[in-house]
């Protein structure tokens, strides 16, 4: 079994904490939109989705100290990839049965406390390309203040919105070298931080 | 020209110098020199691209920016809800109103404190004694301490210790914290001192400690505030900017969490001028989680341009919209978006988004947020006294509320109040026009319920008598003197038929006093504020007292429970039971006479006074109701016919503090801020006579010997006149203001009250 380093604290290990409230917004802003998105895709109305985000957050937020911590039980993301999909499955049950009950509530504590694997229940396309739009996008509100605007600028309009590198220069009154430049980067310092994200977000 | 049709004149670099590029680890020289290569060599362009390989990163950013919830969207209240919800669970970041809230404490470290010997101390920092981390904001750590020297607490900020070693960073601190030291105003955090602890080497500010929350909070726990509590909010905090900017401070990130509202009547405090400078400087980074919005930046400043001190009047103007909307004027998913939209959007002028918001706030908001800072206010005295001049004009401003900064020259160099500052408050008025509609009474809704709240009630409890110390006192020796140690006593009422008299106190407390043993009998319980009067109902069952925190409390002396407890909309100074004990007047600091029919619990408002209504006196007969207002009037309200217009007593220059009727009803005593005490013809308003009290204001009179003396409270002295005579007949020199004088229903039994916290009690003959 691989002993998580001690050097580096992964997120689920200051969620777990219970007092690092630094790692709770992160978790939040990292996943809720993630839950969100998904839920929507899934075919779940925005207030229902926006309900549902909730639900699972809260759900992790008890359930944090009782993860196991062993990588090859899954990754987080996997576990919460589990958590978000059954609760969908019962939302979505529940509205097909609506004179039904809603379950047993332990039991549903209980599968949300267990990680999933990853060979069993991985995540689904889906999910991993919402997972990975939202935490670009999180890396870019991290890094963003380190650049001079013009720099960012150039880098969006070449990398993100495809312009072209000469187009932007004349635009933003910089050299196309410089543009290529900035392009790189951003993009670089955008690549770093995305892996130290993901890093934080791994066992 | 597009880059892939020139030849590059220099010689591709090697990859490595490639890398250092893009890390930005090369000299000026070679960086310039590679860059121009790259902009002409196709080849090394793409040796770039494969150096980064950002793979689909792009492409996840393009598509992070699509379907980004609408604005209505349940999305973001459910998003704040869990981040709220987590949140509580944090025990150490609970109501802590230095706090911010965006900056998390968990790797506090402290380790700089010297040890202390007090064993519930974290430890000390040069003479005071921490006693807990308060927050963790900027580029600093807020800690709560006290102060053993000056006895009192403080808030102290210490630079972060991971940015001492920063030069610049030390530098910056010091020379703003200096320099907010140097501006002192009443809606700004005082700053008492900036040191540097000799242990550790690190600078850091001792503050005022506030008591409240900040404006974020309050937003994130009501939602909005209604239109005339952000005015009032914009006024006092463009009074606060008004005199930082004087003192050539900017402060740059003015937004709801540097805006704090000191309990009980959420006065507007700013913080941290200048720190969000420092921080910006030292590009501090912090662990990025919340790198932030910048919700409330100016245009300018989103620009990176030079700002001068009209940047904070845009913030300020993003703050208000925000708060009477309830959403932010420039939100979006990114930093990156707001800005663009601070830059070039124009959010919806608020009063079309909600009807409820008067065009004229409305107008002074987008006024504000105009992008160029010449289209702006040009100062925040103006936009102070346009707020201000508003309010009046609606007849929601006390003057309490009103900031000395609002007129010009109306603080001395040195920035300290001139004792007598009412003219301009009346200036303000008399530009008001009459009142337009029903805003300030549209919180009916809050004022009728009435449901009794628990009040923590402490069961008899030992007051400790202090030793009398020396005093310049002189005159007719008190038959008791009753040494009370819950600070001033604004509020007196003999208990008919005992030997029992009851106290309302500064700190909140209500208590009970037995006169013939001169010791404490009972403590009713403690208010959330000072309790401004009290006054016991004709049989003696009950008790009403107003509080600052806006409740009217009865309570039953009977039993000691409080009987009935509502909230007013605001602060309450004046509360009295009408003769037949049936109903029960207010006068709050918003203008507002209410009499409420106690079984129906139905106010009747009485509308007229501008600004506090300092005190009331019902008629012996209970048909007349007469108020003393801080608009310079004592005005006699028919309570059969409330519609008629009331009989206006004028002649008082400046507020009216203090109001009684004779018991015959044919006479009302009044004393005020010109130091004065008269006496008028209840039925035709003329004025009978007229006393000095004090030099300075007299604030209460009560009427003895069955209307044939009257007594006065005043700033210096307690005075007893005979007004046939017109002679005076006592005199009583404290070293301290009297507040509150009463006869007692014998009409020779005197009792005063004041800021020494005593009261003195004479049989006069």
């Amino acid at each position: 079994m691989a002993e998580p380093p001690l050097t580096r604290v992964t997120l689920l290990a200051r969620i777990r904490d219970g007092r690092d409230a630094d790692a709770w917004r992160e978790f939040v802003h990292l996943y809720g939109p993630v839950v969100y998105r998904f839920a929507r895709n899934r075919g779940l109305q925005d207030a229902d989705a926006a309900d549902l985000m909730q639900d699972v957050l809260r759900s992790v937020a008890r359930n944090a100290h009782r993860m196991e911590y062993d990588p090859k039980r899954g990754t987080f993301r996997g576990w919460l990839y589990t958590v978000t999909r059954n609760k969908i499955y019962n939302f979505l049950t529940a509205q097909r049965n609506r004179p039904r009950g809603t379950g047993d509530a332990d039991a549903q504590e209980r599968l949300d406390a267990t990680p999933a694997r990853d060979d069993e229940t991985g995540p689904d396309t889906e999910w991993e390309k919402e997972y990975q739009r939202r935490i670009s996008a999180r890396a870019m509100e991290r890094v963003r203040h380190e650049f001079q605007p013009s720099t960012w600028a150039a880098f969006w309009e070449t990398a993100v919105e495809g312009k072209p590198a000469g187009e932007v220069g004349a635009r933003l009154k910089m050299s196309a070298g410089a543009v290529y430049v900035a392009k790189s980067r951003v993009l670089a310092r955008l690549r770093d931080e995305v892996r130290k994200l993901m890093d934080a977000e791994e066992n | 020209m597009p880059a892939e049709t020139t030849h590059p004149h220099t010689e591709c670099p090697p990859t490595a110098d490639l890398d250092r590029l893009v890390r930005g680890r090369l000299a000026e020289a070679r960086s310039a020199v590679l860059t121009d290569h790259v902009g002409n060599c196709r080849a090394c362009q793409a040796r770039l691209d494969a150096l980064v390989d950002g793979g689909d990163l792009p492409v996840h950013l393009r598509d992070s920016q699509k379907d980004i919830p609408p604005r209505d969207s349940a999305y973001y209240k459910a998003l704040a809800a869990a981040e709220e919800e987590l949140r509580v669970t944090k025990p150490l970041l609970n109501g802590n109103p230095l706090q911010d809230e965006n900056d998390p404490l968990a790797d506090v470290r402290l380790e700089f404190l010297q040890p202390s010997d007090h064993p519930e101390h974290l430890g000390k920092l040069g003479q005071f004694r921490v006693l807990r981390v308060v927050g963790q904001g900027g580029m600093g750590i807020v800690l709560h301490a006290y102060d053993p020297q000056l006895q009192r607490d403080v808030a102290i900020k210490v630079i972060d210790p991971k940015l001492a070693n920063n030069e610049v960073a030390r530098q910056r601190f010091c020379r703003e914290a200096r320099a907010a030291a140097s501006v002192t105003h009443d809606n700004l955090v005082a700053v008492h001192q900036v040191d540097e602890d000799e242990a550790s080497g690190l600078p850091y500010l001792v503050m005022q400690l506030v008591n409240g929350e900040s404006l974020e909070q309050r937003l994130r726990r009501v939602g909005k505030l209604s239109p005339l509590e952000v005015a009032r909010i914009g006024m006092q905090a463009a009074a606060g900017l008004s005199a930082a900017h004087a003192g050539g401070l900017i402060h740059r990130d003015i937004k709801p969490g540097n805006i704090l509202l000191e309990s009980p009547v959420d006065r507007v405090k700013l913080t941290d001028f200048g720190l969000a400078r420092a921080a910006e400087d030292v590009k501090l980074t912090r662990t990025g989680f919340v790198a932030g919005s910048p919700l409330y930046m100016s245009p300018e400043q989103a620009r990176g341009d030079e700002v001068d001190h009209r940047a904070d009047l845009f913030s300020l103007g993003s703050v208000l919209y925000e708060a009477a909307s309830g959403s932010p004027a420039f939100d979006a998913k990114t930093p990156l978006a707001v800005l663009r939209r601070v830059a070039d959007e124009t959010p919806p002028l608020l009063h079309t988004i909600i009807p409820d918001i008067p065009e004229w706030l409305s107008d002074i908001v987008a006024k504000l947020l105009a992008k160029n800072p010449d289209d702006r206010f040009q100062n925040a005295a103006e936009v102070a006294e346009l707020f201000a001049t508003e309010l009046a004009r609606v007849h929601a401003l006390s003057p309490l509320d009103v900031p000395a900064e609002v007129c010009p020259g109306s603080r001395s160099r040195s920035g300290t109040l001139r004792p007598r500052q009412h003219i301009c408050w009346k200036k303000i008025a008399l530009r008001a026009l009459p009142w337009l509609g029903g805003a300030v009474l549209g919180s009916l809704g809050t004022w009728l319920i009435w449901t009794p709240t628990p009040i923590t009630v402490e069961k008899l409890v030992e007051v400790p008598i202090a030793i009398p110390t020396a005093t310049l006192e002189q005159g007719s020796p008190p038959r008791a003197i009753l040494r009370g140690d819950s600070g001033a006593v604004w509020g007196l009422a003999f208990i008919p038929k005992t030997d029992l008299i009851v106290l309302g106190h500064e700190d909140g407390t209500i208590k009970i006093w037995d006169l013939k043993q001169q010791a404490p009998y009972r403590t009713l319980g403690r208010m959330g504020g000072s309790v401004w009067s009290a006054d016991v109902s004709a049989d003696g069952h009950y008790l009403v007292s107003p509080c600052d925190d806006s409740r009217v409390t009865v309570w039953n002396l009977d039993t000691f429970e409080v009987e009935l407890s509502f909230p007013q909309p605001t602060s309450t100074k004046a509360a009295v039971f009408s003769p037949d004990g049936r109903s029960l007047a207010t006068g709050d600091r918003n203008s507002t006479v209410r009499v409420w029919d106690i079984a129906a619990q139905i106010p009747v408002s009485l509308s007229g006074h501008r600004g506090t209504v300092h005190a009331l006196a019902y008629s012996p007969d209970g048909t007349r109701l007469a108020s003393a207002g801080s608009d310079g009037t004592a005005k006699v309200w028919n309570l059969t016919d409330t519609s008629a217009k009331p009989l206006n007593l004028d002649q008082h220059k400046g507020s009216v503090y203090g109001v009684a009727f004779s018991s015959d009803g044919t006479r009302i005593a009044t004393a005020g801020w010109d130091g004065t005490a008269r006496v008028w013809n209840a039925n035709r308003g003329t004025q009978l006579q007229i006393f000095r009290a004090a030099d300075r204001d007299a604030w209460s009179v009560s009427f003895g010997n069955g209307g044939k003396w009257l007594a006065c409270a005043a700033q210096d002295a307690v005075r007893v006149w005979d007004l046939e005579t017109g002679k005076e007949i006592f005199i009583y020199r404290g070293d301290g203001a009297f507040h509150t004088v009463r006869f007692a229903n014998d009409g020779t039994t005197l009792a005063a009250g004041g800021r020494d916290g005593t009261v003195r009690v004479w049989d006069l003959r």
